[in-house]
């Protein structure tokens, strides 16, 4: 500093000096008061208009158990769009929370329930199973972007979960100073999918270069083996992780199109690997994907619509989630007791009763 | 680490806050040492060929000075030159010519026999073509006499180096730049409040209307194929406003930052849309500091205006392609190139009648016109400059050419969107600014009124920034140059 006040060509250097400090502490003190109005304000806006967010669902219900939480991709979402929940709930009987998150991974997943189990417990936790989930860094370490916190409320509970994993402390910064929401360029729209609002009631009209540009966007152009091994590892962390908990874990394979699925990379070997890695940790599996098949349920190349949600239900989504809560009638899994596997497509679990 | 990065914010305030507390004579080492440790982070072996072109530069430029008038000089500049020229060549132009030359030649193959010709597949470092064209106008500066060679290596690797500019220009002329280092940097609170300004206009051109404007120009130059001509049309629009608030407003960062620093660089951009003929854009307004480059080091080699005037022209021909090759080794932007060459010798040769027409006109109305005639131009120049390929301009072209009896139909039936209503405003926000600054310097303005008002002004700024800026991790569009 004294070299600054050398450097000053004027009278009285110190002076200035002491001028020129003092001015750039006035104005810093200012624009922190101006940026914890912002913080405010911007809070204030998720509250008013996130209420379908994961995190400000998590954050803002009073602490229950739920008898299921579902977790997965952009396939898991149409299950939770408009009433859709209350439906599902009203069918199976039980508490249903949809966690699910567009684009993502095995990392995204946990994290969110890791950060759901702060708060609240759940009987089952329910695993949409995609497998690019399970290939590269863009649905899971990448995916874990500033964007995603854009609409979760402040919560020390979710600032302890981030700095809990090396994968997602860098992103408890921004979090913690509100700049994830003071910085949200959609803050004054309810925090709903474009698909849910516009696409819902849309059907699909088949194109395959549609297909190919999809799996191309999903699939990373070579499969990376050794990425397929660390995330299936970072999924058996997670299955451990609601075991220890006291939850069960069943994995469902959403429903998509045959054209569709025909057209995924490694698919084979994947169904192979999970099923392996499923039976070994007793975790019921139920393979739906080929439950729903004709394009008119789906709005575009592999998401379920309207019709196509209500016939994903019937045709066996209800039935899995029922079968696996009358085994584990509102059930909190005992750390150590195991699950059945048996054939893929029906009821391969039995949870372990609670008390 | 880019300029738009909390990253690089973070690491500049701390630089700042060590260099002037470092004496005076200790500073410039400080600034070669961030530079390097700046343009590491980009590819640590980048490095290495920062470190090539600096050296090759020092030496030749003792040796030039030592053979200055003697036999063989003008070789020894040669040779200079292609010491720096070999780096573009190999980064930059050797796949360019291998692909251009299969891709000629393959009508001429039999089916099956693929042309082998060799690929080097090297990745452009972030900042080689101005760098390098710094080192050369150092050494030419010498052989000319401009200048004494510089014999202090340190502080002439600083003049390559210094990083506000390194990556994306201003491409800065070391006699300036060198008597600035030598004479030592000393605080001066009317520079670094400017740079402080400029640094924020800079980066709320970047991240407020630039990034905004991408989503939009990204759209558009997706798979035009599928997309509507009005959706064309607004893409086409916006990517002038989007390259111009990009790359000016890194400009006004990095002379924001050299001013913070205590450094002057040149200035690079001049409200470029407000030209009147598209020779004015080039000369006086747009990348000053690469057109003037061009002018210096080729234009008036070859011969300049002193000449016949086929050859004139020629050499204006000659200018714009090699300055679109500069900009990269794609067929769009020699088209590019062409195109804008074409404008100038046209504008040239229709010099007597663009008079004769002006003298019965009022000024403002021809004013008007010119300015209008030159932006789009100048805008129809853009779409090669962005687009992918030569076909995908094309696409663009014809599908908005043969929809333009029904434009205003399908203008009226766009969904305004916030965020595109958000756009325009933008646009016309930037607009509005650039016009009270053509008549009156907005920070001179500024600096005269009372504190209030100027902190206002700076809080708007900085409010914007937060709750508008797109803070990821977007490119500047010239560090791929």
């Amino acid at each position: 500093m004294t070299e600054i006040a050398d450097d000053l060509a004027v009278p009285g250097p110190r002076t200035v000096l002491r001028g020129f400090a003092t001015g750039w502490l006035v104005f810093l003190a200012i624009a922190l008061l101006l940026y914890g109005a912002l913080c405010a304000w911007s809070e204030g806006l998720v509250h008013r208009y996130g209420h379908k967010n994961r995190f400000f669902m998590i954050a803002t219900a009073p602490p229950r158990t739920y008898d299921f939480a579902i977790l997965g991709a952009s396939h898991a979402m149409p299950v939770g769009f408009e009433d859709y929940n209350e439906r599902l709930e009203r069918a199976v009987g039980g508490s249903i929370i949809n966690l699910s998150v567009e684009g993502a991974g095995v990392l995204p997943n946990r994290l969110m329930i890791d950060y759901f189990y702060s708060r609240h417990t759940a009987g089952t936790v329910v695993f949409f199973l995609d497998s690019f989930a399970f290939y590269s860094r863009q649905w899971n370490e990448d995916r874990l972007d500033t964007a995603l916190f854009k609409r979760a409320p402040f919560d020390p509970a979710l600032v302890e979960t981030l700095m809990r994993y090396s994968w997602a402390r860098r992103l408890a910064p921004p979090y913690v100073l509100g700049f994830t929401k003071v910085n949200d360029q959609d803050r004054f729209a309810p925090d709903l999918p474009d698909s849910e609002i516009n696409k819902f009631d849309t059907t699909y009209w088949d194109n395959p270069q549609f297909d190919r540009e999809r799996v191309a966007y999903l699939y990373p152009p070579k499969i990376d083996q050794a990425a397929l091994r660390h995330y299936l590892k970072e999924f058996s962390a997670l299955i451990d992780f609601v075991h220890g908990k006291g939850g069960n874990f069943m994995v469902v394979k959403p429903a998509t199109p045959p054209r569709y699925r025909d057209a995924l990379p490694n698919e084979a070997v994947f169904n192979e690997t999970i099923g392996k890695l499923l039976r070994a940790r007793h975790v019921p599996y139920y393979d739906l994907s080929s439950t729903v098949a004709d394009d008119r349920y789906f709005y575009d190349t592999d998401h379920l619509n309207r019709d196509g949600v209500q016939a994903f239900m019937n045709a066996g989504f209800v039935a899995a989630l029922q079968a696996q809560a009358k085994a584990c009638p509102r059930c909190a899994r005992p750390p150590g007791a195991g699950s059945r596997v048996g054939p893929r497509g029906g009821l391969q679990g039995r949870g372990a009763m609670r008390r | 680490m880019q300029f738009n990065s909390f990253t690089f914010l973070g690491f500049f305030a701390g630089l700042a806050a060590v260099y002037y507390a470092l004496p005076p004579r200790l500073r410039w080492p400080l600034l070669l040492v961030s530079s390097y440790y700046f343009y590491s982070q980009f590819r640590l072996g980048y490095v290495l060929l920062l470190a090539y072109s600096t050296l090759a530069a020092y030496g030749f430029g003792l040796t030039l000075e030592r053979r200055k008038g003697k036999p063989g000089a003008g070789r020894l500049l040669a040779v200079a030159i292609a010491a720096q020229l070999v780096l573009l060549i190999a980064f930059k132009y050797v796949d360019f010519i291998s692909d251009t030359l299969a891709s000629a030649l393959s009508p001429v193959m039999q089916p099956g026999d693929a042309l082998a010709l060799p690929r080097l597949g090297w990745l452009l470092p972030a900042g080689l073509s101005f760098f390098s064209f710094s080192a050369m106008s150092y050494v030419v500066d010498i052989y000319r006499g401009l200048i004494p060679a510089e014999r202090h290596l340190g502080r002439f690797a600083l003049y390559i180096a210094f990083f506000p500019k390194l990556v994306a220009g201003p491409v800065e002329r070391a006699g300036p730049f060198l008597a600035q280092v030598t004479a030592g940097v000393r605080f001066a609170l009317p520079t670094f409040t400017f740079g402080l300004q400029l640094l924020l206009w800079g980066l709320f051109k970047k991240v407020v209307i630039a990034d905004r404007l991408a989503d939009f120009v990204n759209a558009g130059f997706t798979d035009p194929g599928f997309q509507s001509p009005i959706t064309l049309v607004i893409a086409v629009y916006f990517y002038a406003f989007q390259i111009y608030c990009d790359f000016s407003g890194y400009s006004d960062m990095a002379i924001g930052l050299a001013a913070i620093l205590g450094y002057q660089l040149m200035e690079n951009f001049r409200r470029p849309y407000f030209s009147r003929s598209v020779a004015e854009f080039w000369s006086q307004r747009w990348h000053i500091s690469l057109m003037r480059w061009f002018r210096d080091y080729l234009y008036i080699p070859l011969g300049g205006n002193r000449v016949s005037r086929p050859r004139w022209h020629a050499n204006q021909m000659i200018v714009f392609l090699v300055s679109g090759l500069w900009h990269g080794a794609n067929l769009t932007f020699v088209i590019w190139g062409a195109l804008n060459g074409f404008y100038q010798v046209v504008h040239h040769m229709l010099g007597g009648a663009r008079k004769a027409v002006a003298a019965r006109l009022p000024s403002v109305l021809w004013g008007v016109f010119g300015i209008f005639l030159t932006f789009h131009l100048v805008l129809f120049s853009w779409i090669f400059f962005r687009a992918e390929s030569v076909a995908q301009a094309w696409t663009i072209i014809t599908k908005i050419w043969v929809s333009l009896p029904i434009l205003p139909m399908l203008a009226g039936a766009y969904s305004w969107t916030a965020p595109f209503r958000l756009a325009l405003g933008l646009i016309v926000v930037l607009l509005l600014v650039e016009v009270v600054d053509e008549f009156y310097s907005l920070w001179s303005w500024l600096a005269r009124r009372p504190i209030g008002l100027r902190w206002c002004f700076y809080y708007a700024l900085l409010a914007c920034l937060v709750v508008l800026g797109q803070w990821g991790m977007s490119k500047f569009v010239y560090m791929q140059f």
